[in-house]
């Protein structure tokens, strides 16, 4: 394609995008809009990944991480929000960086599902996953990271962030005026269950990472995998 | 049972979720949310029997049931005042707006339990790979790799049970550090294997050229019908939804059911799309328990 063809095929995809989200938004129908919305927060990621040259070791490297994350998710399905898959999510980031922690995150979410079943859910969990990973990538050369205590209080604090994202689902299409209480019973009444997420980062973290990152940073600089472009 | 609307294109069953998950979200009218809950109801069963169904029901219903109750505890709105619980005014309205919304959600959930039997991880590859090649393949390998994950595991499992370290009857603490050494083993070895995997990828021409499906679904003329009726009836049902025929208010006054000739029109295009795959498996049920063999 040439470049002008390129500009208007895009242009007239990111207008039809927009006056679609006007209308969806000018009905007040927030649940459409918002998966919408969700889809466009995570294109940018997946785009890079399908037009960067990748060697096939990094692109099966994050497909095993993916993998490991997504089969912990499983035997943990039973207890809500109990899981290791936040957690190897973030070791892969600080290790690999963030748009390996993204990828990851939401493919974990993606395979996961398809043994737990879709939903409306899944592009949520794509994206918070994704998210913790990516967020994770980005301050993993501060000093804050470096530290037990640093990294502790980042997975403590996404376990809440996580499940007040993923309140957000149903919340929005389906009160009828959303209201400060409305969120806030919201959050009260999944309290018990962020705390939990919560609190089984902070027992993986402290357990495991040391070990976990000793284990990915042999593999990545025996193979020299996902450095230079992603530093 | 893989027959009648699970062996559609896949594109077709696509574009079928794609319509009635929108029109889920975006019909608030009461008498559309009832017939679409029967229609994916009887979807379900028509499919696995209700298996699938079973199994998630109670939860669903449980959010749905959570819904519709605290909608009126939350919001005020309306004009028709029932009565009145800790001061606060409970109206007719947002009682209906509470059960027309738990009833949308709840038809989102079980189209939801439906779409999962019919777009199989296969479908759901083969409707990705034009989109995003990389993102397909990368979904199929992590896929490949669950089960040989759990493989794996069991054999790790084996040798230390061999060489004495998983005793049954050890105590906690114990057991719970080889636990993680199962775990740590599971990884050094599996990220290990990924590379090889990819090196003997790389050899035998990975990202040569364009990769082709392995799978492919031919567009037979059961499948052109049906796309036809589906694009006649879906463009009713889009047109009708933009021009609001079937748009119910509930606020600030409970409207009451108004029958006008072009509602009818829209509610008869959306049931014939919405019983698409009811009729097409029907049919299915149908010949088999009538074909009568000629021999």
């Amino acid at each position: 394609m040439g470049k002008m063809k390129r500009m208007l095929y895009f242009g007239s995809l990111a207008a039809a995008i927009v006056v679609l989200a006007v209308v969806l938004w000018m009905d007040k129908y927030y649940m459409p809009l918002s998966f919408l919305m969700i889809g466009l927060a995570m294109l940018p990621f997946y785009i890079r990944f399908e037009r960067k040259t990748m060697k096939a070791e990094e692109i099966l490297l994050i497909a095993m991480l993916g993998a490991i994350a997504a089969v912990s998710r499983v035997p943990f399905a039973p207890l809500p929000s109990v899981q290791p898959t936040s957690f190897v999510i973030m070791m892969s980031a600080l290790v690999f960086g963030p748009e390996v922690g993204f990828l990851v995150g939401s493919i974990a979410a993606v395979v996961s599902n398809i043994f737990l079943g879709q939903g409306p859910w899944t592009p949520w969990q794509m994206f918070c996953w994704g998210m913790i990973g990516f967020t994770a990538g980005l301050l993993r050369n501060t000093r804050f990271m470096k530290s037990l205590w640093g990294k502790n209080i980042f997975g403590f604090s996404w376990g809440f962030l996580f499940g007040w994202i993923m309140n957000l689902w149903f919340l929005i299409g389906m009160y009828d005026h959303l209201s400060w209480k409305v969120f806030a019973s919201a959050y009260v009444a999944s309290f018990y269950f962020d705390l939990a997420h919560a609190l089984s980062n902070v027992f993986f973290i402290s357990i495991f990472s040391a070990i976990w990152l000793k284990i990915l940073l042999r593999v990545k600089s025996k193979y020299g995998l996902l450095d230079s472009e992603l530093a | 049972m893989i027959h009648g609307f699970s062996t559609l294109h896949p594109r077709l069953c696509f574009a079928y979720f794609a319509v009635l998950l929108l029109a889920c979200m975006m019909y608030t009218h009461p008498v559309y949310s009832v017939l679409t809950l029967i229609g994916i109801v009887v979807l379900n069963l028509s499919l696995d029997g209700g298996r699938a169904l079973k199994k998630g029901i109670k939860g669903y219903l449980i959010i749905a049931i959570i819904i519709f109750v605290s909608n009126p505890l939350f919001s005020s709105r309306g004009a028709t005042i029932l009565g009145y619980v800790f001061d606060r005014p409970i109206t007719l309205e947002s009682i209906a707006y509470g059960a027309l919304f738990a009833l949308s959600l709840l038809n989102i959930l079980l189209a939801f339990v439906a779409y999962n039997l019919v777009i199989t991880p296969e479908k759901l590859l083969y409707l990705l790979t034009p989109i995003a090649p990389r993102t397909a393949f990368i979904i199929t390998v992590t896929l490949r790799f669950v089960p040989l994950l759990t493989r794996r595991l069991k054999q790790i499992m084996t040798v230390q049970r061999v060489l004495g370290y998983l005793h049954p009857r050890a105590n906690k603490r114990h057991l719970m550090r080889e636990g993680m050494e199962t775990l740590h083993t599971l990884i050094s070895w599996s990220l290990e294997e990924a590379l090889q995997t990819a090196s003997s990828m790389r050899a035998r021409g990975y990202g040569i050229g364009k990769r082709t499906s392995s799978v492919s679904y031919p567009m037979d003329r059961r499948d052109i019908l049906v796309f036809w009726i589906m694009v006649v009836t879906g463009a009713n049902i889009v047109i009708g939804g933009l021009f609001g025929v079937n748009r119910f208010q509930v606020y600030p006054r409970l409207q009451s059911l108004e029958w006008s000739p072009q509602l009818w029109l829209h509610l008869i295009c959306y049931l014939i799309f919405v019983f698409i795959p009811i009729v097409m498996n029907g049919k299915e049920e149908l010949l088999w328990r009538t074909i009568k063999s000629k021999m």
